[in-house]
């Protein structure tokens, strides 16, 4: 225990805040959705079909230099718990329908973050035959972030305009 | 002649399918595993499976592969099961009656269960008709966290097909930006795990070495997971990474795995957890470092080496083969991958290595193999090249595909609260998996 506390010390005076500081709320076009949920808004990931690149950048966001929860996003185990989904990926023919049943568990209003170039419109996977299309053409879209994957930076931001903090 | 690599001792066999069990019997008991079968639509409708034996360099002889080619009645596709002689055979013939209507006769699984395959998207097929250069953003996404492993042996595989040699310099950087991919990766689970038994404190030190790595990604090849290293014919680097960086960040991780084990909760809930043994190791055909910790000593960078790693490069093991085994042999290879990436960045400078394309196209279908130890184990690619350069056939193998069935067998008798941890220690990709 020790120990730890003094590593714990020990960061802090080498690097002095391992976060960011915070940044003012980007002008990012608010989302309809954004104001209802007060705030604190819990997002449920789904991998509809992600090659797992975005998921590491989506790690980074809520990692301890982006930090994502200090501005009220938390990640959540089942949709039944989230406010919001992120999806991931093109969505392939056989996660359709797990993704239309996540979305339909989540309460309303459950907006949708389409994250990363695949999610928007398939990027490379476009023309496999195992995918459905992009994530508009399954849910309904409220967000769109682009990259391949996105930088986290640019996830901060986006989750912040449903926060709206 | 591959690069400062053995010369590649591959050899290809046409048998029938009835004589295809009794070769692949001489082939397994002569120390090889079966580690890819790929069928083919031929152009004039034929069908052909391909199974690739893989045995590891030992001592003074060489790696070997050796091919089974298999051409079977296209009105009646029926080839006999090698799932008896190895597990790993079961489930690529599930794969390919999935997907190309191969019957595997004789196989355990009289009805085999529909195979779920959520994350299918049908990538293998997408390479088809493309020049290797314009397939490579595909091999970087066959698992995103994986794409220097993947686009290595894609490339190697690509290479092999088209008689190219790569410079032994090119070959160093490539090792160099494979052991980059370890470090995130390795850093991260460390962290994830120590996460999932409730000490987020840890889970937070390890993702701030994480995002320096992640920089260094960045750093060193434009792209924070390494994207544009690896390309056809060489390398691109854009920066050599600094030693006494990197000797700071071993010293950091190593604090790190000892705050961890010296946790009496930490290292209860490791100790004992989700235990694959030896025998179900080797039985299923595990890889990486999910056989390693069950005492399989298996590492493609020395089993079938495209450069000499010799003398930084320690092959991990441990044999209790539970989450702490992972646990351990994945903090002994951040070591051993930081020794690796100092000992290869020792005179190295950045630039574009590049043999590519080739002199010449060859005038009839070639083919060729790449094995690569990726962090998560051992990747396997086999490519076909058609007249004229352009693939015909991509076959691509993850680890964990074959780690994939070990995971129930170490779960037996693990308790509710205990699975996300094996999961997470287990590490499967399920993008690369389903392709």
């Amino acid at each position: 225990m020790r120990q730890l506390l003094r590593r714990i010390r020990a960061t802090g005076r080498a690097t002095g805040r391992v976060a960011g500081p915070p940044r003012e709320l980007p002008d990012a076009e608010a989302p309809g959705k954004g104001p209802e949920l007060g705030g604190s808004v819990q997002f449920r990931h789904v991998d509809a079909g992600s090659c797992n690149g975005c998921e590491v950048e989506i790690a980074s966001a809520f990692g301890p230099v982006y930090d994502v929860g200090r501005y009220g996003a938390r990640p959540a185990a089942s949709s039944r718990d989230a406010d919001a989904l992120v999806v991931t990926g093109p969505v392939t023919r056989n996660m359709r329908t797990a993704l239309r049943r996540a979305h339909e568990a989540a309460p309303e209003p459950r907006p949708v973050v389409a994250l990363g170039d695949c999610a928007r419109g398939c990027g490379v996977f476009a023309e496999a035959h195992g995918v459905e299309g992009p994530v508009s053409d399954v849910v309904p879209v409220d967000v769109e972030v682009p990259g391949c994957p996105p930088a986290p930076e640019a996830i901060v931001a986006a989750l912040r305009g449903l926060t709206g903090r | 002649m591959r690069g400062s690599s053995a010369p590649l001792n591959v050899t290809v066999t046409e048998v029938s399918p009835a004589r295809l069990p009794a070769h692949a019997a001489v082939l397994l008991d002569a120390g090889h595993r079966l580690a890819l079968t790929a069928a083919h639509e031929d152009p004039d409708g034929s069908l052909r499976v391909v199974y690739l034996f893989t045995a590891a360099a030992t001592g003074a002889s060489p790696e070997r592969r050796d091919e089974l080619h298999v051409q079977l009645d296209p009105s009646d596709p029926v080839v006999p099961s090698l799932a008896q002689l190895t597990f790993p055979a079961g489930r690529f013939e599930l794969e390919m009656r999935d997907l190309y209507g191969i019957v595997p006769a004789d196989h355990p699984l009289p009805k085999p269960e529909a195979r779920l395959r959520f994350l299918h998207k049908g990538l293998e097929k997408l390479f088809e008709g493309r020049l290797p250069v314009d397939a490579l953003p595909l091999a970087e996404r066959v698992s995103g966290d994986t794409a220097v492993g993947h686009a290595l042996a894609f490339c190697l595989a690509v290479e092999d097909a088209a008689g190219v040699t790569v410079s032994p310099g090119a070959q160093r950087t490539r090792a160099l930006l494979l052991e980059l991919e370890r470090l995130y990766n390795h850093v991260t689970d460390l962290g994830a795990l120590c996460d999932d038994v409730g000490h987020s404190i840890l889970n937070a030190h390890f993702g701030r070495v994480r995002e320096q790595l992640l920089r260094l990604n960045a750093a060193t090849t434009g792209h924070r997971l390494l994207r544009g290293g690896v390309v056809p014919g060489g390398a691109l680097l854009l920066a050599v990474p600094d030693a006494a960086g990197l000797q700071a960040l071993a010293a950091d991780i190593a604090e790190l795995v000892d705050l961890a084990l010296g946790h009496t909760a930490v290292l209860d809930r490791f100790t004992g957890t989700a235990p694959l043994s030896l025998d179900a190791a080797r039985d299923l055909g595990t890889l990486g470092y999910v056989a390693r910790a069950s005492g399989l000593d298996v590492d493609a960078r020395r089993d079938h080496p495209i450069t000499d790693l010799r003398p930084a490069l320690t092959v991990a093991t441990r044999s209790s083969g539970d989450v702490l085994a992972r646990f351990q042999v994945r903090a002994d290879e951040i070591a051993a991958s930081i020794a690796l990436v100092t000992d290869l960045a020792y005179g190295m400078s950045p630039g574009l290595t590049s043999y590519w394309p080739p002199l010449s196209t060859p005038g009839e279908r070639t083919s060729g193999t790449g094995v690569v130890e990726g962090w998560r184990g051992t990747i396997v690619h086999r490519v076909e090249l058609a007249a004229g350069g352009t693939l015909s056939r991509t076959k691509i193998v993850d680890p964990s595909f074959l780690n994939r069935p070990a995971l129930p067998v170490a779960l037996t008798g693990t308790t509710v609260p205990d699975v996300p941890l094996a999961g997470r220690s287990f590490h499967l990709s399920h993008a690369g998996a389903d392709l």
